[in-house]
């Protein structure tokens, strides 16, 4: 519901302060422009949120000036003084006029400084904002050996720039929207058109217009609200912390959605595999980016199974293991007053704790708190005969195998089943374990992330991006021809 | 969302359920495992003696070495060998488990007696497995179970590893419980089972001067079935000529004496054995012909010889030829004429090549036309090359 901006300036100027209520931080500076047949004007900003600098030279000094070029202009009086002022009295980049309050109100909050003029509906917006920010720094969830070292950070317009930086091309598009009701958070949607998958962005944007919420902090927010399947284990969105990446999965054809004031982009759609593939794959030789991604694979697995393969062979199948295996790890549980399976718990337990502990814990004190729950943990439980020494070496490999995963939470998503196939396997032996993991397969190809396969390139099966981008990181001679077609397939 | 799946979330479950036969928990360090059993046939009261080699797995705690055995090693009797082993229980403190058992060691008396309760118990019990190795020992296979033998932690293990070595000496055959129970089973072969024997062999650091070491497990000869019961042992020799026959044995090491009267020896490493059977009608019998062919190196040669290196070469095959076939015939005579035995399924030849004839005339009374048959064996050595590139230790001076 619009409102209209008054002619009169005194008007204008208490509805401003009757909106942002008396003595907030909205400052409102009258002046008389002279060389405009001294007409009276006020520019309203918001302290801090607005550049002073900016407002001084590109407003103040240039209305201000009586030397200025406008007033030759002045005695032109079929024009009106805004249209003059817009065309030479500012030196603003960006400048746009409304005659909506409200509007205006909603520019000024965006740090836009607004210029009223006497007798005049109109405003004047002019796009400084320019608040303090976050240096650009190492990305610190998506790090890597070699690649750019610069990251995302909070401001949507610097992200913006990070990415177009590396796409010099003009089918790299962002649109802008604004979403939730008080937060009013800037959310761009990039992509490349041509590239991109018209359907899947025609599906994004008409889930982004029907987001209800009235307020998006994070992109997390954003990510739950545009989900397929809101209640699965796995995010079908992948969060992304670098630039580069951005850049090289806008290459691939997906959508990236940045969000004002978090450093995390959404990825549109996101595959299942892109777990196990980090950026820095593409940057080395590609026999290591494909050695890694195996490993990887292996530690995936190893972190939700590993725990669950003990305790089936332990309390179950004592005839699969190898007998030299079998005496050891019978030597290990001599004298073990839990069952497999308990001691399976409290260890993973304590580990998670140990875990989340090491990301709260203040860094000075970080060091110490993590070498006494090793030892604790490890050495001392294992010296008074509560767990078996094979139960530590599992419950850590797995532990250390989940962050082998590049994609933080899907290996947390990961960490998390391993509690159902653990419970099921020490229940129901191999069987319990073999439906826990075909439970777990089957819901990971029946899962779709924006109408695509999530389990895709393997589920549905596509050999080319299987044997050039999947697990082998084929060389760019060979992939930068391949690489092209991953989302056109639904 | 969630009803969608219930059906098949529901079928899963009660799948989960009804599909395991046995899903209890059991731990491992609630079991007893079973290294190596022993069986005897105790005479005077006729009871199954069952001896078991229990696995004591050590702790790992270094600042506390216990100093106990690493096994527990206990008997028990029954009248059945089921009830022997459920006899086991009552004084065991763990339940018996047999899924790590590796060596399954017949008593000379239980073999002697009848092996079926052990072909059909060890077969029958869904956690013994059909690859264990089976021997049949001379005297008590209660001493065998229970002596501390090889370098192994647990005795068992250092046992059953001989049957991973047994072609590097060739003087004997390794059974294990799937070949027993073939040959057991079928019509027309014999079991032919591995031997073992005690032997003091083991020299203690401080006891060195003793004139005896402690007794180990060798693994060495062969034991004679005729259907259910064993006849009787063949020498090391014999066991190796039955063995390449059998084809058990596809590598040997000879000791060649290229001068009898002078004692002087080479060494012979004969390597992929292969053995072509074929019958004949002769009149009334079949006659069998045992081709063996085989090549061979010299690994050892510690005399000069002013032999050309292909006459040499020429007396070595030869000499090596006839020694094996000395040991094959040695092992035939043995058990064709001695025990009456075709372990060298030579009933299944003569099945084979002549059908109609068997099924007429041999089958119903083989056991009586076996000991007649003639068995003729060629051996052709070939001697490729000697390893002993080099000019003997010997020559060079």
């Amino acid at each position: 519901m619009p409102e209209l901006i008054s002619s009169n300036l005194k008007d204008n100027e208490n509805r401003l302060y009757e909106k942002f209520a008396q003595k907030s931080d909205l400052i409102i500076r009258y002046f008389k422009i002279e060389t405009l047949n001294n007409i009276t004007a006020f520019i309203a900003f918001i302290s801090c949120l607005s550049n002073g600098d900016k407002i001084n030279s590109y407003i103040l000094h240039p209305l201000l000036r009586k030397d200025f070029s406008i007033q030759q202009k002045a005695t032109d009086s079929n024009r009106k003084a805004p249209d003059i002022i817009v065309q030479s009295g500012l030196l603003s980049p960006t400048v746009t006029l409304t005659t909506d309050l409200n509007e205006a109100c909603n520019k000024l909050l965006a740090g836009d400084c607004v210029l009223f003029i006497e007798d005049c509906p109109e405003a004047v917006i002019n796009s400084i904002g320019g608040w303090e920010q976050r240096a650009i720094t190492d990305p610190i969830s998506d790090v890597e050996i070699r690649g750019a070292r610069d990251g995302f950070i909070e401001s949507v317009k610097t992200n913006m720039v990070m990415i177009r930086r590396r796409i010099r091309d003009i089918n790299l598009k962002f649109e802008s929207y604004s979403i939730g009701t008080r937060t009013q958070t800037e959310v761009v949607v990039s992509y490349i058109e041509g590239i991109v998958d018209a359907k899947i962005l025609e599906e994004l944007k008409n889930r982004l217009s029907k987001i209800d919420t009235d307020s998006i902090l994070e992109s997390g927010y954003l990510e739950e609200f545009l989900e397929d399947a809101k209640f699965s284990i796995f995010p079908q969105i992948l969060s992304i912390e670098r630039p580069d990446n951005a850049a090289a999965l806008l290459l691939e054809g997906r959508i990236i959605i940045l969000t004002d004031n978090t450093p995390f982009a959404l990825v549109v759609p996101s595959y299942f595999w892109d777990s196990i593939q980090a950026p820095g794959d593409y940057y080395t030789r590609f026999y290591i980016g494909s050695f890694v991604r195996i490993i990887r694979i292996f530690a995936l697995l190893l972190s939700i199974f590993l725990p669950s393969l003990y305790v089936m062979l332990v309390s179950f199948h004592h005839e699969m293991i190898p007998t030299p295996l079998a005496m050891k790890m019978a030597a290990g549980r001599e004298g073990i007053p839990f069952p497999a399976i308990l001691e399976a718990v409290i260890m993973e337990i304590m580990f998670e704790v140990l875990r989340e502990a090491g990301i709260r814990i203040p860094k000075p004190i970080g060091q110490a708190v993590s070498i006494v729950g090793a030892l604790v943990i490890g050495e001392s439980a294992v010296q008074a005969g509560i767990v078996s020494p094979i139960m530590v070496i599992v419950v850590s490999a797995a532990g250390i195998c989940s962050f082998a995963v590049p994609g933080y939470y899907v290996s947390m998503s990961l960490r998390l089943l391993r509690f159902p196939v653990l419970f099921l396997t020490s229940i129901f032996g191999n069987f319990g374990f073999i439906v826990a993991t075909m439970a777990i397969f089957m819901h990971l190809v029946s899962l779709r992330s924006f109408g695509v396969p999530y389990f895709s390139p393997y589920v549905p099966f596509r050999a080319g991006d299987v044997a050039y981008d999947l697990i082998i990181r084929a060389p760019w001679k060979i992939m930068s021809k391949k690489k092209r077609s991953k989302t056109n397939v639904t | 969302m969630l009803r969608k799946y219930l059906h098949s979330i529901s079928v899963i479950l009660i799948c989960c359920i009804l599909l395991t036969g046995c899903w209890d928990a059991r731990g491992l360090d609630e079991l007893a495992l079973v290294m190596a059993v022993g069986i005897d046939k105790s005479v005077d009261s006729d009871k199954f003696v069952v001896t078991v080699q229990i696995a004591k797995p050590q702790s790992q705690d270094k600042s506390n070495p216990s100093s106990d055995e690493p096994v527990w090693t206990a008997s028990a009797e029954g009248k059945t060998l089921f009830e022997a082993i459920r006899n086991i229980a009552k004084f065991s403190s763990r339940r018996v488990m047999w899924a790590h058992n590796r060596i399954i060691v017949i008593g000379e008396s239980m073999a002697k007696d009848d092996i079926t309760p052990i072909i059909d118990f060890f077969t029958h019990n869904p956690e013994l497995r059909m690859k264990t190795w089976v021997a049949v020992c001379n005297g008590k296979a209660r001493e065998y179970v229970s002596t501390k033998t090889g370098m192994e932690a647990y005795p068992a293990l250092s046992a059953s590893e001989l049957f991973n070595y047994y072609e590097l000496s060739a003087q004997s055959v390794r059974t294990s419980m799937d070949i027993l129970f073939r040959d057991f089973q079928s019509e027309t072969v014999q079991p032919f089972v591995s031997a073992l024997y005690l032997e003091p062999l083991l020299i203690k650091q401080n006891e060195g001067q003793k004139e005896k070491g402690e007794n180990q497990v060798v693994l060495e000869g062969g034991a004679v079935f005729l259907r259910t019961k064993m006849l009787g042992f063949t020498t090391p020799e014999q066991t190796r000529g039955l063995g390449i026959v059998r084809r058990n044995i596809s590598s040997a090491v000879l000791s060649v004496p290229t001068d009898e009267e002078e004692e002087e020896y080479v060494a012979v490493e004969l390597n992929s054995i292969k053995v072509n059977m074929d019958s004949k009608m002769q009149g009334d019998l079949p006659s069998v012909i045992i081709d063996v062919s085989c090549s061979g190196q010299i690994v050892e040669q510690d005399f000069s010889t002013d032999l050309s290196m292909d006459a040499f070469k020429k007396q070595v095959e030869d000499k090596t030829a006839e020694i094996l076939t000395g040991n094959i015939q040695d092992g035939i005579e043995a058990v064709q004429k001695e025990y009456k035995s075709d372990v060298l399924s030579i009933g299944r030849l003569i099945h084979i090549n002549h059908r109609d004839l068997w099924y007429s005339k041999y089958k119903s009374n083989w056991e009586k036309i076996y000991p007649n048959i003639p068995i003729t064996v060629n051996t052709t050595v070939k001697i490729e090359y000697s390893s002993t590139y080099q000019i003997p230790m010997n020559n060079e001076d």
